[in-house]
């Protein structure tokens, strides 16, 4: 079991509160300026958006064959984000691994987020987003129901699940520490923390049944992550599509998910930190152990790289081998290119200590990988549909500013929901890193 | 005084109608509604009414689908003898004339300073009666015949002074009559049977685009395609430029301008010379005559191999039947007379006059106007010589090269009156515009073969202030020689011409079963016996000299098979038709053979400047192999400078290149022109086209057998090899119907009629060139050109496949599509929500997504099939195999208490095909052409490994060895 | 009926003290006992031994609920109106399975947090008998308990931080 220590020398759980609570200051000026910046990109999606509603989907890029654009590159792109929020604060939980413990809450909250901005893009790219209510089984006049037999489908069943278990693990896990801030504050602050605390005591009774609370939402989280993501895969598998139609989706996709997600929470954690001098209690360390993630996940997503160009070789199938020739030398070449460079080659230099030790460095390189990761999505999707069976059909894409601007936007949601988490809520699962700390100091017969 | 369908109806007597005998049901069932009076007309009832294509010369009998008043479709009509049920592109898209927001609504007046006004007919006929003057009139008419050019002659010839009737009609049959009086001393036509054939070649004849009567042609050649007795015709092309026609052929070889007639000749030499056996007189004269020219000589000229040209010679002189065909761009270059004169020695010389071409003489041989006479008459205009100038359904100033002439011309006669449909380049230089009806609001009779009496007649009441030109005519000034009204004309005519036909019955019974069938006919005509050769055609044969092969560029001007001499360029549904080669669409590019563009560093879609008789256009190129190195090939169609909102500008007018030189023997016009200069500029646009690739990349979308091997398997009566599959899943039952198709790939030749007519009848919107380039078209069937690595290229019409699994179906997250109890994939377009996964995960590609809200500006939405849901944005259409249609028969079934019959059905592609490349029918009936034809040991389906079941079957194309 | 019983709030900022109370206090059976902490204490749990929470069971039925809605829902509807889709038999269990996959983990998980509610007895407003040191860094204990009872652990207490008595009425 890992001994190390993962926080800074002699922190007090005083010290852990004001640390926390720092973020939950009066803002200043810069953190309007974001808010600012953020509301006009949101402002800027919605734009893109209505004009697409009102005047159809040919403001957006896509066409016969490349039917689906960039908006659904971005849902997988974002739920792959929001995957590894759940996998630190569940997974990782189950496997009870200590450095979890300061980075978890952030990552759940990107996981949040992240799905609440993934699932708004199966909906923008309906042709008929004022009919998306279409999609969920309820009871009509003319009792037609859903086809559950459709992959959609099965994305708006485990988006869903996701949404609603992923926001119910990070409130229920909030409980504890918004009692802490509620203790904190008085006044209207100390009724609106109280709300989230629901009157959380902190009694052994209560910590007992939240522990097996906690036990067992990250029991069912952490199937359920894996489930999402290989359902999200098999919108592609499970069609006919050469590219698309493949076995190892699922865990490629699952592997993929974690290692964009682990790359955005470095890229979210390096800024945060700084903002709010978590530096005591987000320290190198956890920066290392989220790179050798990375690593590990890099590693299985080029496995799966080759894996493809192999059975597409193997296989002997025209279809397949034209359409990987394709992706690696056609039109969007260059794209395959950058994705390799992104994914395969740079997150390689991990296995070197003085890199992985070094937290710039790894903040360069999660910029990298969340670049590749979007790629990696854009060129699977893209180029499998540019050529697929039929030559008379083949054709190609590229995005328009209404998608980019939705995007954007989706960015700025993202992003006005992360900082008003952060100024609102405890960054830091503020009880986990207590009982951590008071775990190194006490000792304990569990471990 | 309107002249309405109900007036002719009152006029021809209510009693002829009392008599009428009761319609028949049957073959003719489609036809049974005719000429009811509107208050018996039920709404929501398709009513048909027959009629004649005027859109070109060729005649083809069309029906017109009546709904709620309106035209919604233009079929062919099945009985008539020219077309035969099929219809071409533009035939169908004369509809898109009718609806044209261009249309003229009511008569205007031009002012000198190019003031517009609107007049009433009363105000704008009184202008004009007060202006007459006296002195030369003359109508200057596109081709016209039967009853309309007789009575624009009677018209004409009772007014004082010297009138003419001018027939500008740049694509015309005039070689064809000239040629026959150089070779046989007669002013006769030429009839192709190519039905009967057993050889076709054919030097730059497109037989199946623009050449004479394409839906005849193509309809006589998909007979003489089928396998019989161990055989098919074979097809050979030779020509400048590739074409439609050419790529269909078994092989297509690209000849050097001008030396058509040493390669006829020299065939004509080597076949006298094999058959010795052949009846033909003066054998010593021809030999004499035929001596300077051999194949080897051919061969250095076109630049043909030696080899190539005698398997032609060999091949031709074994046929017992074959037919050499010469005439668009070759007829029309200035040796192209010799050209025609040459293929017709060779037919004669071979034994065809007889078997596979017969002679008529016609009272309505092509009498348009060879270019040499019109240049003079544009030479007296100018020289004031004509006082009223009447102008109608011809556009001299968009297709006459001296376009800069004929203008100042035409400001020097002091009255000009247009009659037109829509406005164009010369109607706009008049000073009167009279809206006239459309061939579909009028009544008429046509006689485009002799024999023939087609009939045509309004579907519909004028939809503006639009009157028939004859009664204006009359309106005018009444003439002594002719009745008083144009129904009385009209009515005369018809009257005639029955008791020509059928001198011992009356005619006024029979007045109905004439509109039911669209005209008068008899099926069985004989063939003139073998003509004899004129001794003028010796002296003419030692009067040619082998011709200079051009050493530069020459510019060649095509007719185009969507917008023929260009009048098509107002109808977006032609636009959006793709290239039949190169399926580029709202563009007619330049094609340019690759050397030319390695010189001028030029790529597909720059554009060029192209000059000539110091004339310059612009247009982008596009770069094939499919041309001769020295020829740069442009098809007419863009250019338009006052064609209304679809005619596509940005690219020039060919023909303004062209000099007005005229062909030597036959003073009609060349459409080709030496010292072309073409300049690269530094535009360069994209050339939409909605091909992706035409190379197959080992798919095997379009099959083929090997006629030697289809001779085998059909002698041993073999049929499609069954595959065992295991299903993993039992398979739905269809338990009454189990619709399907068949198509013919062997009688696909490419023309896109399937494709309009899907248009029409499907309300499928048009989207335009920048939405065609970004993969947006929404054609429900289209046609892929595919090569087959031999230079040759094969058609496959796509369509949805229909497919037992259907891979769209599952993939569905609301059952927005989903599979229908007859089989069919049907598609709820009130239920889609717009995921468009079921067009990813179509291998065929078939499906369509409205990215926008289509548009039918007034008075286009009133050809809207009411039929069919009008689809609003962010919905997935596609191909329904006209279930609309089904449904029709089904009820009309049920009302019997029968099963719909083999053939009840046709969906609008299959209808209007003029191969008959589509057969559709129940699966379930054993005895249906479809039950019989999908075991044919020709079938397939395309990407069967997928294990779609598709219930569109192809049958392998015939590839001759 | 309502009675009258001693509060005794003893309040630790040191552990260890803490901890050594509480070893004492576990002597005695049938002690109205609350500990508080900012953080869960396993030392307490053994200390002070607790039922398996009662909450796996509310997960657990919530999962077999969801996995029986997951099968029974999509069969009832293709069979209430049959579409064939791409020639797959109408029961397509192997599509079902997602279904009933995804719903057993999200009634699973609805049901645990109300199996967590139920028995932590949240929400609630009163927030009596607590102290807001208890979730910073101070340990404490809440004990009612009669006069004699309430004198017998007095000596307990001795090193604590803080210690409060008052009276309070509870139900019986």
């Amino acid at each position: 079991m890992d001994k190390e220590n993962y926080f800074a020398p002699a922190l007090t759980a005083a010290d852990i509160n004001s640390r926390v609570a720092y973020s939950t200051q009066k803002p200043g000026v810069k953190f309007y300026l974001a808010i600012a910046l953020f509301l006009a990109m949101i402002g800027f999606g919605a734009y893109c958006l209505y004009t697409q509603i009102t005047t159809g989907m040919g403001v957006a890029g896509m066409n016969n064959p490349v039917a689906w654009g960039i908006y659904l590159t971005n849902f997988v792109f974002w739920v792959g984000i929001a995957h590894s929020g759940t996998l630190i604060s569940a997974i990782l939980f189950l496997f009870r691994s200590r450095w979890r413990t300061s980075v978890n809450r952030i990552a759940e909250a990107m996981t949040v987020f992240a799905v609440m901005m993934a699932g708004l893009f199966p909906l923008i790219h309906l042709g008929r987003i004022w009919f998306c209510y279409w999609l969920f089984p309820y009871p009509n006049a003319r009792t037609l129901w859903v086809n559950f037999r459709s992959p959609l489908n099965w994305d708006v069943f485990a988006v869903s699940t996701y949404m609603t278990v992923s926001t119910l693990f990070f409130i229920v896990g909030m409980i504890p520490d918004m009692a802490v801030l509620r203790d904190r504050f008085t006044g209207v602050k100390n009724k609106i923390y109280g709300i989230f605390a629901m009157g959380w005591r902190g009694t052994h009774k209560q910590w007992h049944h939240y522990e097996t609370a906690y036990m067992l939402f990250a029991a069912l989280a952490t199937p359920l992550v894996i489930s999402v993501h290989s359902i999200v895969s098999w919108d592609f598998a499970m069609s006919i599509l050469p590219g698309w139609h493949s076995t190892i989706f699922a865990p490629y996709f699952v592997s993929g998910a974690i290692f964009s997600g682990c790359a955005m929470v470095i890229t979210i954690l390096y800024p945060l930190r700084k903002i709010f001098k978590l530096e005591d209690l987000i320290t190198k360390k956890h920066f290392t152990r989220l790179a050798q993630m990375m690593l590990l996940t890099s590693l299985i997503v080029s496995y799966s790289y080759l894996t493809e160009f192999f059975i597409a070789w193997y296989s002997n199938n025209n279809f397949e081998q034209e359409s990987f020739l394709y992706r690696a030398f056609g039109y969007y070449g260059p794209y395959f290119w950058i994705m390799l460079t992104c994914n395969m080659f740079i997150p390689l230099t991990i296995f070197f200590k003085k890199i992985r030790t070094n937290v710039k460095i790894l903040f360069i390189i999660s910029i990298f990988v969340n670049i590749g990761m979007w790629m990696e999505r854009f060129v699977i999707i893209i180029t499998s549909l540019a050529r697929d069976f039929d030559p008379y059909a083949w054709g190609q894409y590229s995005p328009t500013h209404i998608e980019w601007g939705i995007f954007i936007g989706s960015f700025g949601g993202f992003l006005l929901l992360f900082f008003s988490f952060v100024k609102f809520a405890p960054v830091v699962a503020i009880s986990e890193v207590k009982g951590q700390i008071h775990h190194d100091m006490h000792g304990g017969d569990h471990d | 005084m309107k002249f309405s369908r109900r007036s002719f109806l009152k006029s021809l007597g209510a009693l002829s109608f009392a008599m009428a005998p009761p319609v028949t049901r049957g073959p003719l069932q489609q036809l049974y509604p005719k000429l009811i009076p509107a208050e018996e007309i039920i709404p929501g009832m398709p009513y048909w009414y027959a009629s004649t294509c005027r859109e070109c010369p060729a005649g083809c009998g069309v029906m017109h689908k009546v709904r709620d008043g309106n035209v919604i479709k233009i079929e062919g009509n099945p009985n008539h003898p020219i077309s035969r049920g099929g219809l071409c592109p533009r035939g169908q898209a004369a509809l898109q004339e009718l609806y044209n927001i261009d249309r003229i609504r009511q008569p205007i007046f031009i002012a000198e300073n190019g003031k517009q006004t609107e007049l009433t007919w009363e105000a704008a006929l009184r202008e004009i009666r007060s202006r007459l003057i006296t002195g030369r009139t003359s109508i200057m008419t596109g081709h016209v015949n039967g009853a309309q050019k007789k009575f624009m002659e009677t018209w004409l010839r009772t007014l004082p002074g010297q009138n003419s009737l001018v027939e500008y009609e740049p694509l015309n049959r005039r070689a064809d009559v000239q040629v026959n009086k150089i070779v046989f001393n007669k002013e006769v036509s030429s009839t192709y049977h190519l039905d009967k054939a057993r050889y076709i070649l054919s030097i730059g004849a497109d037989f199946m685009e623009t050449w004479q009567s394409p839906v005849q042609h193509s309809h006589n050649f998909a007979i003489a395609r089928q396998l019989k007795d161990g055989q098919a015709c074979k097809f050979v092309y030779l020509g400048i430029s590739g074409s439609l026609t050419s790529t269909n052929a078994d092989e297509s070889h690209i000849i050097a301008p001008r030396s058509e007639p040493a390669i006829l000749l020299a065939l004509a030499k080597y076949i006298l010379e094999k058959r010795s056996d052949n009846d033909i007189r003066m054998r010593d004269t021809w030999a004499e005559s035929l001596a300077p020219y051999s194949l080897e000589t051919a061969s250095q000229l076109s630049g043909v191999a030696l080899d190539i040209l005698k398997k032609i010679a060999s091949d031709l002189s074994q046929s017992d039947a074959s037919l050499v065909l010469c005439g668009d761009a070759v007829a029309s270059h200035e040796r192209g007379t010799e050209s025609v004169v040459a293929a017709t020695i060779l037919n004669y010389i071979a034994g065809n006059f007889g078997k596979t071409i017969e002679l008529f003489n016609s009272p309505d041989n092509d009498t348009t106007w060879a270019v040499s006479d019109f240049d003079r008459f544009v030479e007296s205009m100018e020289a004031r010589q004509i006082s009223t100038l009447m102008i109608h359904q011809t556009n001299p100033i968009y297709n006459y090269p001296g376009t800069q002439k004929l203008e100042s011309a035409l400001r020097k006669v002091p009255l000009k009156i247009a009659f037109a449909t829509t406005m164009n380049e010369t109607v706009a230089k008049a000073d009167f515009i009279l809206p006239i009806h459309h061939s579909i609001e009028t009544w008429g009779l046509d006689e485009p073969e002799p024999g023939v009496f087609s009939l045509v007649q309004p579907a519909i009441d004028p939809i503006y202030e639009s009157r028939a030109i004859e009664e204006i005519l009359l309106s005018i000034r009444l003439s002594t020689d002719l009745p008083e009204t144009f129904e009385k004309f009209i009515n005369d005519e018809w009257a005639a011409v029955f008791r020509k036909v059928e001198p011992s019955e009356t005619f006024g019974p029979n007045w109905q079963t004439m509109l039911e069938q669209g005209g008068m006919w008899s099926d069985e005509r004989t063939m003139d016996s073998v003509p004899s050769i004129s001794r003028n055609l010796f002296d003419f044969l030692s009067s040619l000299k082998h011709p200079v092969i051009p050493a530069a560029p020459m510019f060649q001007v095509k007719a185009s098979h969507r917008f023929y001499d260009g009048r098509g360029a107002n109808k977006s549904w032609l636009w959006e038709l793709p290239h039949g080669t190169d399926n580029s669409v709202w563009d007619t590019p330049v094609r340019i053979h690759p050397e030319i563009a390695a010189a001028h560093h030029l790529k597909d879609g720059d554009v060029v400047s192209l000059s000539a008789n110091q004339r310059t256009i612009e247009a982008p190129v596009l770069i094939t192999n499919n041309i001769h190195p020295n020829v740069i090939a442009m098809e007419i169609g863009a250019g338009h400078t006052n064609y209304g909102e679809m005619a596509v500008k940005e690219t020039g007018n060919p023909i303004s290149l062209l000099s007005r030189t005229n062909d030597f023997s036959s003073g009609d016009l060349v459409f080709m022109t030496d010292e072309i200069s073409i300049k690269r500029t530094e535009k360069s646009r994209k050339i939409a086209r909605v091909q992706g690739s035409y190379d197959q990349h080992r798919r095997e979308i379009i099959q083929e057998i090997p006629l030697a091997e289809a001779v085998k398997l059909e002698a041993n009566h073999a049929h499609r090899p069954i595959h065992e599959h295991t299903e993993i899943y039992p398979e739905h039952k269809h338990p009454i119907y189990d619709w399907a198709m068949v198509v013919d790939l062997s009688a696909c030749n490419g023309c896109g009629s399937c494709v309009v007519s899907c248009y029409a009848e499907n309300n499928v919107p048009i989207v335009g060139k920048q939405q065609v380039e970004r993969g947006r078209e929404m054609a429900w069937i289209r046609i892929e050109r595919f090569e087959m690595g031999d230079g040759r290229s094969r058609f496959l019409p796509m369509m949805c496949q229909h497919c037992e699994h259907a891979p769209c179906e599952t993939v569905c997250p609301v059952y927005a599509t989903m599979h229908s109890s007859e089989g069919l994939n049907v598609q709820v377009y009130n239920r889609c929500v717009g995921t468009r996964y079921c067009s990813n995960n179509c291998p065929y590609k078939a499906r369509r997504f409205n990215y926008w809200s289509p548009k039918w500006p007034e008075p286009t939405d009133r050809q809207l099939n009411p039929d069919i849901y009008h689809r609003p944005k962010g919905v997935m259409e596609k191909c329904t195999f006209c279930s609309h249609r089904i449904r029709k028969a089904k009820e009309d079934a049920k009302i019997e208490g029968r099963l719909v019959r083999d053939g009840e059905v046709m969906p609008a592609c299959a209808q209007s095909c003029p191969t008959g490349a589509l057969t559709f029918g129940n699966l379930n009936d054993p005895e249906s052409k479809v039950s019989k034809l999908v075991n044919d040991y020709r079938a397939y389906v395309v990407f069967e490994e997928l294990n779609t079941k598709p219930s569109v079957i192809y049958l392998k194309g015939i590839k001759h060895g | 009926m309502i009675s009258v019983k001693n509060r005794l709030k003893a309040v630790y900022n040191d552990y260890t003290k803490f901890i050594k109370a509480i070893d004492k206090l576990s002597g005695f059976v049938d002690l109205d006992i609350e500990v508080f902490s900012p953080m869960p204490l396993h030392e307490v749990f053994e200390l002070l031994p607790q039922k398996p929470s009662g909450v796996r069971w509310f997960t657990f039925s919530g999962a077999i609920l969801g996995i029986i809605i997951g099968f029974a829902f999509p069969i009832y509807t293709v069979l209430d109106w049959p579409l064939i889709t791409g020639g797959k038999p109408l029961v397509t269990v192997q599509a079902f399975i997602i279904i009933a996959f995804e719903l057993m983990i999200l009634f699973g998980a609805g049901f645990t947090l109300l199996g967590l509610l139920f028995h932590a007895k949240l929400p609630r407003q009163s927030l009596a008998n607590y102290d807001p040191k208890f979730s910073e860094n101070s340990f404490g204990m809440i004990i009612k308990a009669d006069d004699d009872e309430l004198e017998k652990l007095r000596p307990i207490f001795s090193e604590a931080d803080d210690v409060v008595v008052d009276t309070v009425e509870v139900d019986v």
